[in-house]
C-alpha cells in the first residue's frame, strides 16, 4: 500500500513537472524579494570601497560592524520585508498544497487553478484551525521542556532538554500537525466535508492509518535530506555562483518532492475511502 | 636567633612564635644600623639562619616545597600574614585569627594602620558596593532568603612582645573616603598607641568571623552538585591597605610623609595590597578538596578517604587541617567543595592542579591545554611566571572569572563546543593576570585598565597566536579573532567616552568595562602598529622586569614605553589613556590627472573625522599595480595628499596594514577608481540569503 503512494507520487511529479516548476519559480521569487534589497544597501555600502572582494572570501567583524552602523537600514529593510513575506508566504503555501489536491487526485489529471479557486478560502479558514493547535502544542513542549530541564541533572539536564528533547518534540509535533492538516484537507477537497468536520476528522488520520504515517514519513525524511544537503553545500562553497545554482537544482528537487508528497497523499486518502466504499458495500 | 632580633632596636620586639621577615638589602628607609649589623650576622652565621627562616623554601628533600622558583625575596616584603580559618560549612561561616606584621617603609613615625573589611560590601543593600551596583555583578543576582555576608573583628590588640597586649578595638574606626557612604564598612584605620618608627615594624593579633555570602561578586557559597555548599573564599580576612611612601605612585617625592591608599569597595573596584608572605591554616571538612593561594606545606587537599582522619574535637563534623605558605604575593584565596574532580600536570616548574565540577568532567583537557597555552603564551611575551603552583578552579556563579596570586577561576558549561572559546579565553584572560595585577600589582580601584586593559591585549596576543583567525569563535565561516571583538567592543560603544585613566567608581554607568578591558586592549594593539612588534615585545618585557612586585602607575608605563621607543610618547598618552579622543580617518576623494607621459598624479583627500592623530600609511595603488605611500599625522582636519605614479590612481587606501585599530570606522579609509568598483560582496551576501530563504520557506509545511 505504502509503495503503491509512493509509486503514484512519483508518478505525479513525471507527469505534473510543470507544477513542480511553478512552486520552485514561487520560491525563488519570494527569496528574491528580500534579497535584492540586501543586494542594493551592501552593493552601495561597499561595492567603492576597495573592501568587496576581502569580504566576499571571508567574515570580518571589524567591516561587518562599520557596513552595519553605516547603514542600519540593512537590518530594518530586510527586517520590515520579512514582516510581510512571512504570511504571503503562508497564504502561498496554503493555496498551494490545496491546488495540488485537487490536480492530483482521480488519476492526476485534475486542474490546480480550479482547485485554488473553488477550496482555496476553506483550506485557509482550516488552515488557520491547525494553526491554533500548533501553537498550543509549542506553548505545551516549551513547559514540558523547561520542566524536564529543571529535573534533569543540573547543567547537562538544561543542555539535552534545550538541544535534543526540545527540538526533537517540536519536530514530532509540527509534523503531526502537519500530517493531520495534509489529509484534513484532502477530507474537505476530495470529501466534500465541511471545514469543521474536516478539521476534527483530520485528527484521526495518524491512528487510522498506518499507510498515511509511513508516506509521510517517508516524504518528510527525502525532502530533509535535500535541505541538508543544500545547506552543507552553502557552508562548503559559500555564495560563489556555482554552491547557488547547485542549491537552485536541489531547490527544484524539493519543490518536485512537494508534488510527489501531496499525490502520495491523495493515493493514500482514494485507497482508505475505497476501502471504506467496499465496506459499505 | 629569636635573641638576636630582640636585641636589636625595633618598636616591637619580634615576639616568640612570630616569622621573622625578610627585607630586600636595597629596600628603602631601612635602619642603616640594623642593616649593618644584619649584614654582618649573615656573613658569619649564614647556615644557622638558612636553617632557621621560617619563610624560605627549602630544596632538601622532605622538607616544605618551594612557593618561588626564586632563592632571594622576589619582592619587597612589607607585610606578613599568619593567618587561621576554621570553616564552618552549615553556617558558611569562618572564625579566623590573624597574626598581622607591618613593616613601617616610610622615613617617619606612622601613628595608624589602614584595612580592608571587603567582606562588608554584603553586608547589606546600604553598602556602597550594592548601592553601585544595585545587587548585580557581572549578570549575577542573589537569589536566597539571606545572602547576605560581612566580616566583624571581634578582638584587636598590638603585640608589644614582652607579654603584654595594647588593645585596639577601641580605636578602630570606619573610614569613607571616597563617597562618605555612613553605611559603608569595607575600611578601617585604627591608631597606634605610639607611632611605628621607620624601618620597624606592628604586630597585631586580630580574631574575626567572616560570614560568607551567596555568591554575587566573586566570594561566598553556592549550593554545589551534591547539594553542599561550594565555597570561594576571597577577600575574607582584614587585609592591610597599601602604605605608599613619597615616591611611590602618586606621593610627591619631595612629600614629607607617605600616605596610606585604602580606598572602599566599589562595584567596579578589584583591589589592592602590599607585597608579603603568607603562612595560612586551614580547617574545612574532612571530604572538602581544597585548593588554595601557594604551596601546600602540610594535609591532605583532596577528600578524606575513610572516616578515619583525625577530627577535631571543637566541631562536630570530622575536619582536617592544611597548611599553606605564599611567597611574594599580596593576597591570599581558597576554594573548597566535595564535589571538586581533581586533576593534576606538571609543566615546566610549575605544579598545575585543576579543580572541575563533575558536571564539566569531559572538559578537563581543554581546561589543562588552556592553561599550557596560557603558561607558554606568557612565559614567551612576558618573562617566567615566577610561582611552582599554579591551581585552576572550575567554579559555580559570580565566583568564575577571576584571578588571585596562584589560583585563577574560569568557567565554563555543558556541551560547550569546541569552536566556541570563552573557556579558553577565561583562562588566558585571567592567567595573565597573575602578571598584570599578580606581580605587577597597580592600584586596581584607581587604574583599573593597568590591569584589566593590558591583560586583555596580551589575552588576545596569546589567543590570536594559538587560534590564527578565529580565537574566539570559528563556525560555519564566521571567524571572531580577540582582537577584533575588543575593538569592536569598543569603536562601536560610545567611543567618546571614558578615558582609561578613570577611577573606577567615576566612570558613567556602562562605560567601566569598555574603557577598562576593550579600548586598553586596542590603544595597546594601535602603540603596536605604531612601535612594531618587536619593540612592543621590547616595551612589555622591560616593563614587567623592571616594575614586578611593586606597584606601577601609568606614568611609570608610559616611561617604559619612551624609553624602549626613544621618543616622546605623550601625543599618544594624552590622547588615548588620559583623553578620550576619538580616531577616524575617511578618504573624501581621490582623482588623477595626466601630468606628462606616464607621469599621473594623484590627489587625494584625507579627513579627519573626530579630534583623534595617529600617524598612519596613507597609499596609492596605480593601475599598473605600482604603489606610492607616505604617512600623515592628521594634524589637521583634511588635507590634500599628492603622488606621482606612471598610470592612473585606482585605490587610495589609509592605513592598509590595519596597524591603528583605534580608528572606529575602517570602511570609509578605502576608495577605489569606478573601473575597480566591485559588487563581488554584494552578489555573494545575495545569493547565500536568497539560497537561505529558499531552504528556511521549504522547511514550513
Amino acid at each position: 500500500m505504502t509503495a503503491h503512494a509512493l509509486h503514484y507520487g512519483l508518478d505525479c511529479i513525471r507527469r505534473r513537472a510543470p507544477l513542480a516548476v511553478l512552486i520552485f519559480a514561487a520560491n525563488l521569487f519570494l527569496a528574491l524579494i528580500v534579497s535584492v534589497s540586501l543586494f542594493a544597501a551592501l552593493n552601495a555600502a561597499v561595492s567603492g570601497s576597495g573592501f568587496s572582494e576581502e569580504l566576499a572570501q571571508g567574515f570580518d567583524l571589524t567591516l561587518w560592524a562599520d557596513i552595519l552602523e553605516a547603514h542600519p537600514e540593512i537590518t530594518t529593510t530586510i527586517a520590515w520585508q520579512l514582516l510581510y513575506i512571512v504570511p504571503l508566504y503562508l497564504i502561498w503555501n496554503t493555496l498551494l498544497l490545496t491546488g495540488l489536491g485537487h490536480a492530483l487526485a482521480r488519476g492526476g489529471h485534475g486542474s490546480f487553478w480550479q482547485g485554488v479557486a473553488r477550496h482555496g478560502f476553506r483550506a485557509a479558514l482550516l488552515g488557520l484551525m491547525y494553526g491554533a493547535i500548533a501553537v498550543l502544542l509549542v506553548i505545551g513542549i516549551g513547559i514540558l521542556v523547561a520542566l524536564a530541564a529543571t529535573v534533569g541533572p543540573g547543567e547537562a539536564g538544561v543542555y539535552y532538554a534545550v538541544t535534543v528533547l526540545l527540538p526533537l518534540l517540536l519536530v514530532l509535533a509540527l509534523a503531526l500537525v502537519d500530517m493531520m492538516q495534509d489529509f484534513a484537507r484532502l477530507d474537505l477537497i476530495l470529501g466534500g466535508k465541511t471545514v469543521t468536520r474536516a478539521w476534527l476528522g483530520g485528527f484521526a488520520w495518524p491512528f487510522r492509518s498506518g499507510t498515511a504515517n509511513g508516506v509521510y514519513i517517508l516524504w518528510m525524511l527525502g525532502s530533509g535530506l535535500i535541505i541538508l544537503l543544500a545547506a552543507a553545500l552553502d557552508l562548503g562553497m559559500g555564495g560563489v555562483f556555482m554552491a547557488f545554482l547547485l542549491q537552485q537544482v536541489m531547490m527544484f528537487a524539493r519543490a518536485a518532492a512537494t508534488v510527489g508528497w501531496i499525490g502520495s497523499e491523495v493515493a493514500v486518502w482514494e485507497s482508505e475511502h475505497m476501502a471504506d466504499a467496499e465496506l459499505i458495500a | 636567633m629569636r635573641w638576636f632580633f630582640n636585641a636589636l632596636p625595633y618598636n616591637h620586639r619580634v615576639p616568640e612564635g612570630s616569622p621573622t621577615m625578610l627585607f630586600r638589602p636595597s629596600a628603602p628607609l631601612i635602619n642603616s644600623s640594623v642593616l649593618a649589623l644584619a649584614a654582618a650576622l649573615v656573613v658569619a652565621l649564614a647556615p644557622a639562619l638558612v636553617a632557621t627562616l621560617t619563610v624560605a623554601a627549602q630544596d632538601a628533600p622532605g622538607s616544605a616545597p618551594r612557593a618561588t622558583i626564586g632563592t632571594e625575596p622576589l619582592s619587597d616584603r612589607r607585610v606578613h600574614y599568619d593567618l587561621t580559618a576554621a570553616l564552618d560549612a552549615e553556617t558558611k561561616t569562618i572564625d579566623g585569627t590573624a597574626r598581622i606584621v607591618w613593616r613601617n617603609p616610610d622615613r617617619v613615625p606612622v601613628d595608624e594602620l589602614q584595612f580592608h573589611l571587603y567582606l562588608n560590601a554584603f553586608e547589606g543593600p546600604e553598602s556602597t558596593f550594592m548601592r553601585e551596583s544595585g545587587g548585580a555583578h557581572r549578570g549575577f543576582q542573589a537569589s536566597s532568603a539571606d545572602p547576605w555576608g560581612g566580616i566583624e573583628i571581634t578582638a584587636m590588640s598590638l603585640f608589644r612582645g614582652d607579654g603584654a597586649a595594647s588593645d585596639l578595638l577601641a580605636a578602630l574606626e570606619f573610614i569613607r573616603p571616597d563617597d562618605g557612604n555612613p553605611d559603608d564598612h569595607t575600611a578601617i584605620r585604627v591608631l597606634l598607641p605610639e607611632p611605628v618608627t621607620p624601618g620597624d615594624s606592628a604586630v597585631v593579633d586580630l580574631r574575626f568571623t567572616s560570614r560568607l555570602p551567596e555568591i554575587v561578586a566573586r566570594t561566598g557559597w553556592l549550593p554545589g552538585p551534591s547539594g553542599r555548599p561550594f565555597f570561594m573564599v576571597a577577600q575574607w580576612f582584614p587585609k592591610l591597605g597599601v602604605y605608599e611612601i613619597p615616591g611611590q605612585r602618586y606621593v610627591p617625592e619631595g612629600a614629607e610623609r607617605g600616605a596610606w591608599s585604602t580606598h572602599q569597595f566599589h562595584a567596579n573596584s578589584e583591589f589592592y595590597a602590599d607585597f608579603g608572605t603568607y603562612d595560612v591554616a586551614l580547617t574545612v571538612p574532612a571530604d572538602y578538596v581544597v585548593g588554595a593561594t601557594g604551596v601546600l606545606v602540610s594535609g591532605n587537599a583532596d577528600a578524606a578517604e575513610s572516616a578515619s582522619e583525625p577530627a577535631d574535637a571543637a566541631l562536630p563534623t570530622p575536619t582536617k587541617t592544611l597548611r599553606y605558605q605564599a611567597e611574594d604575593v599580596h593576597d591570599f584565596a581558597w576554594t573548597a567543595s566535595p564535589d571538586f574532580l581533581v586533576h593534576e600536570r606538571t609543566w615546566r616548574h610549575v605544579a598545575i592542579r585543576l579543580l572541575l565540577m563533575p558536571t564539566h568532567a569531559s572538559q578537563a583537557e581543554r581546561h589543562l591545554e588552556a592553561t599550557r597555552i596560557s603558561l607558554e603564551g606568557l612565559d614567551e611575551r612576558l618573562g617566567t611566571y615566577p610561582y611552582t603552583t599554579l591551581t585552576v578552579v572550575d567554579g559555580l556563579g559570580g565566583a568564575n572569572g577571576m584571578e588571585y596570586p596562584t589560583l585563577i577561576t574560569a568557567g565554563t558549561f555543558y556541551g560547550l563546543p569546541s569552536w566556541f572559546r570563552p573557556l579558553e579565553l577565561v583562562i588566558v584572560h585571567e592567567f595573565g593576570h597573575q602578571y598584570f595585577q599578580g606581580m605587577l600589582a597597580s592600584n586596581e580601584a584607581e587604574e583599573a585598565w593597568l590591569d584589566e586593559g593590558m591583560n586583555s591585549y596580551i589575552e588576545t596576543k596569546v589567543m590570536d597566536a594559538a587560534w590564527p583567525g578565529g580565537s574566539v569563535l570559528d563556525v560555519a565561516g564566521i571567524r571572531i579573532s580577540g582582537r577584533d571583538f575588543h575593538r569592536v567592543s569598543y569603536t562601536k560603544n560610545n567611543p567618546s567616552r571614558g578615558a582609561l585613566q578613570t577611577k573606577s567608581w567615576e566612570y558613567a554607568f556602562g562605560d567601566f568595562g569598555k574603557a577598562s578591558y576593550s579600548k586598553p586592549a586596542t590603544v595597546m594593539h594601535s602603540l603596536e602598529g605604531y612601535l612594531g612588534e618587536e619593540r612592543m615585545e621590547q616595551f612589555l618585557k622591560t616593563y614587567v622586569a623592571e616594575w614586578r612586585f611593586r606597584h606601577p602607575t601609568t606614568r611609570d608605563l608610559q616611561d617604559v614605553a619612551e624609553r624602549v621607543a626613544g621618543e616622546n610618547l605623550d601625543w599618544f598618552f594624552d590622547q588615548y589613556v588620559y583623553g578620550t579622543a576619538v580616531l577616524d580617518y575617511r578618504i573624501d576623494r581621490f582623482s588623477s590627472r595626466r601630468e606628462a607621459d606616464s607621469v599621473y598624479v594623484a590627489t587625494v583627500r584625507v579627513h579627519r573625522m573626530h579630534d583623534g592623530t595617529f600617524p598612519v600609511p596613507v597609499r596609492v595603488r596605480f593601475a599598473d599595480g605600482s604603489t606610492r605611500e607616505r604617512v600623515w599625522r592628521g594634524e589637521t582636519a583634511w588635507a590634500n595628499l599628492t603622488f606621482r605614479g606612471p598610470t592612473p590612481a585606482v585605490e587610495a587606501f589609509i592605513d592598509p596594514d590595519d596597524t591603528a585599530p583605534l580608528d572606529i570606522n575602517r570602511l570609509n579609509n578605502r576608495r577605489v577608481s569606478a573601473s575597480e568598483r566591485s559588487n563581488l560582496f554584494a552578489r555573494r551576501a545575495q545569493l547565500r540569503l536568497t539560497a537561505f530563504l529558499q531552504r528556511l520557506m521549504y522547511l514550513i509545511p
